[in-house]
């Protein structure tokens, strides 16, 4: 069983699993040879299925992937200590990620080198004659494919500066490039092919209505506002029992919308009840390919389309859980577009599209949400 | 009676405010120690690993400064040339927040008056602090104090065999890629690397592997380091927050931190200097102990980290007691904090007569969690009529270790050839033994005096007796004390005995000695070796050994040794002969000594000498010709 390969957008990768570890600790992995998957399905709350193709984030002249399972590693991650993790990397010049071992724990290994500009104590920032005791340091091979792009940071020294000065340098410290090898050990537990088989994404009929939603850093700024107006009060705050069931029964967000780019966000308790819409969203077509012209006509949201805007029937509606619609709406840092597929009274499912990948349709985050009862 | 006044320009309050944050992620309340030239806020954590001090120069620091004593009034015995005191940082944080921000220019601080009563006639043990702002408003702080005796963490920088220097930054950076779990840092070097790795040493259930704390390791070149003079490979792990606690203050005061250590397992210090201040962090190390290369007395970690705290006690109840009289020390630490403290700057004598001692210190187990002996394995030790009051002690004790380190040279050395009046001594063991101590020895306290004998008189009286394991440095090597003919000399009490002995008996057969000693629960008898001298163990038992009058113990059912775990002194009429006390462990690693051992009466009160913990720093307070920065530099090494 062999996984190594290098990071190409840390930040991306970063990001995603700083969403996804806001939804439970830990994950599942599929490394795949030409996707990585990465589920998350909490006790309670919204399940995430995530697929990616290799070269959104990791490089993929470098992805080796080897095991007996038919080319698939399965691993369970802490996907939060993975995400401390890769922050290290964020500005890296390069980080390398494998599966290690050490003992008798698999590890993921996460080796990031970075490149900083130390300004030195002569004012002119003049590079000395490389440190001779450097030469035997083993990380010199990657060294030299780093230094190429040297000009990172800081004032570039100038060659002809560096060799009047290069007596100086005992005495005087230049200012030079620090180079700094980060290696952060995530342990990991391996699963095997078989205890996964029974793992399937969820499936419910065809949605309802489907929605493009709007900027979902809005969406959520006014979703935690209307949670937080419908929070019970703080007077109830002080017994933790009562407070713990207060946040069983609190009132649920009420999320709906119809085939006619509207959005409804609203919430409702006994003192007050406020709502928010959107309007001229758009609700995309299905993809014609997929479905003969006849199956078309038979979905929901066809039917839904055909009513009209005005129609109170025509509206789709779940209630969610405020705080898990918080965490789900964590995956705006990665400024996706998402589809939210509404399925009147049962279920809310988004596809997370990420931006800026090779190919937008493989790399797709699908959250579920099951509607509360009213 | 001290009388310490200060006055402290804004920006000296800022200095000192960041000061107090800073030994405030140390501990809760802060020591101050004024001097003549001087003065020092320390602090020493609960667990006694890590110590921090700032000493701010009389004359650079402080706009005024002004420091007496009145020696009219000074009760014998009371040092002169210092003043102690303790106060909460939190009240002192809160009296100079605030002040740093400077908001309201109007009524901002333009000055810091600070007195401290010490007077009879005044309000005792009040420090004043006056913030003079403008427009005129004066704000009044009175914050109570208690008188201590400061404690210091010892070192030597002059035994320092490794030294790096570097921009606190850098490190800083470092230490931001470690998980906030994460618990402990090790650094080392190679290949012209330094690398400092994060680990946790939480104990995560097997199944839990993914619970398991993250490692991080960064490797940075030596070249960002000012000067980087260490040995390679060698690893050295320190608390991580204490280490972090250090670099955010560093970092804020721009200051070049310097760390100085000699071997894991002995303390390591950062310090760096600004103008009129000094800061010293002494923090326990921990890592694979090296073997003592005999060369320098310093070098005996453990016994230093074990007996050096030993005065602590003592000294915090005397103050309780006798508050004002701050100083003085209970009559047995005189000589005894003497022998039992062979450290860094009191060593000179001690180097003396511990070299002979030295070259057989024995292996050090490296993992500290080999402190604990495993409770399974002192099953086969039990004896069958148990107390039950003992049971409940059992459970603590069964995480009682002995010896960290293996270094039980400062009590063979201190205690064994360095008492005089040898002759004396015997006759009063002498003595003792034909009191008719009865045949068995409670082990849950235990009494050892060992000290060579002159007189093979006192030897045999003692050990047909029971009560001493003498061991003949002619006899062989399956020493079987000679019990033979008591009852109550069965394996279980003479093994305990051995191991007592090996414990302060030095001779060169002390490291075979103190194997047998750590695998003490399983070892049989004849496993240890016969020792070159003759060892006397006294047994008292367990309540009422601490009663000063007693000068015979009586002996009942022998119990389990290892019970055993302090020593104190034991009661004589002849001479102060050394005493040491066998207390029961805390459960709790930093807990405190059974309140029922410390509570009990006692005329003169016995040093407590708890389980060696080895990651501990070395303590003592500070000689009293002790005046120059550093404050752990100790003059008086030089003395005879």
């Amino acid at each position: 069983m062999r996984f190594r390969t290098k990071l190409t957008n840390a930040e991306t990768f970063s990001k995603l699993t700083a969403s996804l570890s806001s939804l439970g600790k830990t994950c599942w992995m599929r490394l795949e040879p030409g996707n990585i998957r990465f589920t998350i399905i909490p006790d309670q709350g919204t399940q995430v299925w995530a697929q990616l193709p290799i070269d959104a984030i990791f490089d993929e002249s470098t992805y080796v992937l080897e095991s007996n399972s038919g080319g698939i590693i399965n691993l369970e991650v802490p996907i939060g200590a993975l995400h401390r993790a890769l922050r290290s990397a964020v500005d890296a010049q390069s980080a390398q990620l494998r599966l290690t071992q050490k003992g008798r724990i698999p590890l993921l290994a996460l080796t990031i080198r970075t490149l900083s500009w130390a300004p030195g104590s002569n004012a002119l920032g003049i590079t000395g004659p490389a440190d001779p005791g450097n030469t035997n340091n083993p990380a010199n091979n990657t060294n030299s494919t780093t230094t190429s792009d040297r000009p990172a940071g800081g004032p570039g020294p100038t060659s002809t500066s560096a060799s009047t000065t290069a007596t100086a340098t005992s005495s005087t410290r230049p200012g030079r490039e620090r180079e700094t090898v980060i290696t952060q050990e995530i342990p990991v537990k391996v699963f095997h092919e078989s205890a996964v088989e029974g793992l399937h994404e969820p499936r419910c009929r065809d949605p309802d209505v489907h929605i493009i939603l709007p900027n979902l850093s809005q969406l959520k700024a006014i979703s935690e506002r209307f949670t937080k107006l419908a929070a019970p009060g703080q007077q109830n705050g002080k017994n933790p029992s009562i407070a713990a069931n207060i946040a069983n029964t609190a009132p649920k967000l009420e999320l709906s919308a119809n085939m006619h780019g509207s959005l409804r966000l609203a919430i409702a308790t006994d003192a007050l009840r406020i709502s928010s819409v959107w309007t001229d969203l758009v609700n995309p077509s299905l993809d014609p390919g997929q479905l003969s012209q006849g199956e078309l006509e038979q979905l929901p949201s066809e039917r839904m389309r055909a009513l009209p805007s005005d129609d109170e029937a025509g509206w789709a509606r779940v209630r969610i859980d405020g705080r898990d619609w918080g965490r789900v709406l964590s995956v705006g840092r990665l400024s996706p577009r998402v589809v939210a597929c509404f399925v009147h009274e049962t279920a809310l499912i988004l596809y997370v599209y990420l931006p800026g990948t090779f190919n937008e349709e493989d790399s797709c985050l699908t959250y579920y949400m099951n509607s509360y009862a009213a | 009676m001290a009388s310490l006044s200060f006055s402290l320009s804004p920006e000296a309050i800022y200095q000192l405010h960041d000061a107090l944050m800073c030994l405030g992620r140390f501990g809760d309340s802060v020591s101050f120690e004024a001097q003549f030239d001087l003065l020092r806020l320390s602090v020493l954590n609960v667990t006694k690993t890590a110590y921090a001090a700032f000493a701010f120069d009389a004359d650079k620091f402080f706009e005024s400064y002004s420091f007496g004593v009145n020696r009219n009034h000074l009760s014998p015995g009371v040092e002169t040339h210092k003043f102690c005191c303790q106060i909460l940082i939190k009240a002192l944080v809160s009296v100079f927040k605030g002040r740093v921000s400077g908001r309201n220019k109007d009524t901002s601080v333009e000055r810091c008056e600070v007195e401290l009563q010490d007077d009879p006639d005044e309000t005792e043990c009040r420090l004043i602090i006056r913030l003079i702002c403008g427009l005129g408003v004066i704000k009044l702080y009175r914050l109570s104090y208690e008188p201590v005796l400061v404690q210091h963490a010892t070192f030597d920088r002059s035994r320092a065999t490794n030294e790096w220097s570097i921009e606190p930054r850098f490190l800083k950076e470092v230490t931001d890629h470690f998980v906030p779990s994460a618990e402990q840092l090790d650094i080392y070097s190679e290949h012209g690397k330094t690398v400092f790795t994060s680990f946790t040493t939480k104990i995560v259930e097997g199944k839990e592997i993914l619970r398991q704390p993250v490692h991080t390791s960064v490797a940075i070149d030596k070249r960002d380091f000012e000067y980087y003079l260490a040995e390679d490979n060698l690893h050295i792990a320190i608390n991580l927050r204490d280490f972090k606690a250090v670099l955010a203050h560093a970092d804020l005061v721009h200051a070049r931190l310097t760390a100085r250590y000699t071997t894991p397992c002995r303390p390591l210090q950062f310090a760096y200097g600004l103008e009129g201040v000094s800061s010293e962090f002494t923090v326990m190390t921990r890592g694979a102990a090296v073997e003592d290369d005999g060369v320098s007395s310093s070098r005996a970690a453990a016994p230093q980290l074990s007996a050096r705290q030993t005065p602590a006690p003592v000294q915090v109840n005397q103050q309780r007691t006798t508050a004002t009289d701050a100083s003085r020390m209970p009559p047995p630490p005189v000589r005894r904090s003497r022998s039992l403290r062979p450290l860094t700057g009191t060593s000179a004598r001690a180097s003396q007569t511990q070299t002979d001692t030295e070259s057989r210190r024995p292996q050090s187990p490296a993992e500290f969690d080999s402190l604990f002996v495993p409770a399974d394995d002192d099953r086969q030790w039990d004896v069958p009529n148990e107390e039950e009051e003992e049971e409940e002690e059992a459970q603590a004790e069964d995480k009682l270790g002995w010896d960290a380190t293996g270094d039980d040279d400062t009590f063979t050395a201190s205690l064994g050839p360095r008492v005089p009046n040898e002759e004396s001594e015997a006759a009063e063991l002498g003595q003792e033994d034909e009191t008719g101590i009865p045949p068995t020895q409670p082990i849950s306290q235990v009494f050892r005096a060992s000290f060579p004998l002159t007189t093979t008189k006192g030897t045999n009286a003692v050990s047909s007796m029971g009560l001493v394991c003498s061991i003949e440095q002619s006899s062989i090597a399956s020493i079987t004390p000679s019990r033979s003919d008591n009852p109550a000399c069965r394996a279980t009490s003479a093994n305990s005995h051995d191991l007592g002995l090996t414990l302060r008996q030095g001779n060169p057969r002390g490291l075979v000695l103190d194997i047998a000693l750590r695998i003490g629960i399983r070892a049989t008898v004849t496993m240890l070796a016969p020792t070159t001298s003759y060892h006397r163990v006294i047994i008292q038992p367990s309540k009422k050994m601490l009663a000063a009058h007693r000068q015979v113990p009586d002996f009942t059912q022998a119990r389990r040794w290892r019970k055993l775990s302090a020593v104190i002194p034991a009661p004589s009429h002849h001479l102060p002969s050394i005493k040491m006390y066998i207390d029961s462990m805390p459960a709790n690693l930093d807990g405190p000594i059974p309140s029922g051992a410390r509570r009990r009466p006692r005329l003169n009160p016995p040093l407590i000498i708890r389980r060696p913990q080895h990651d501990e720093l070395p303590l003592g307070t500070i000689p009293h010709d002790h005046r120059k920065l550093p404050p752990t530099r100790r003059p008086r090494r030089a003395e005879p």
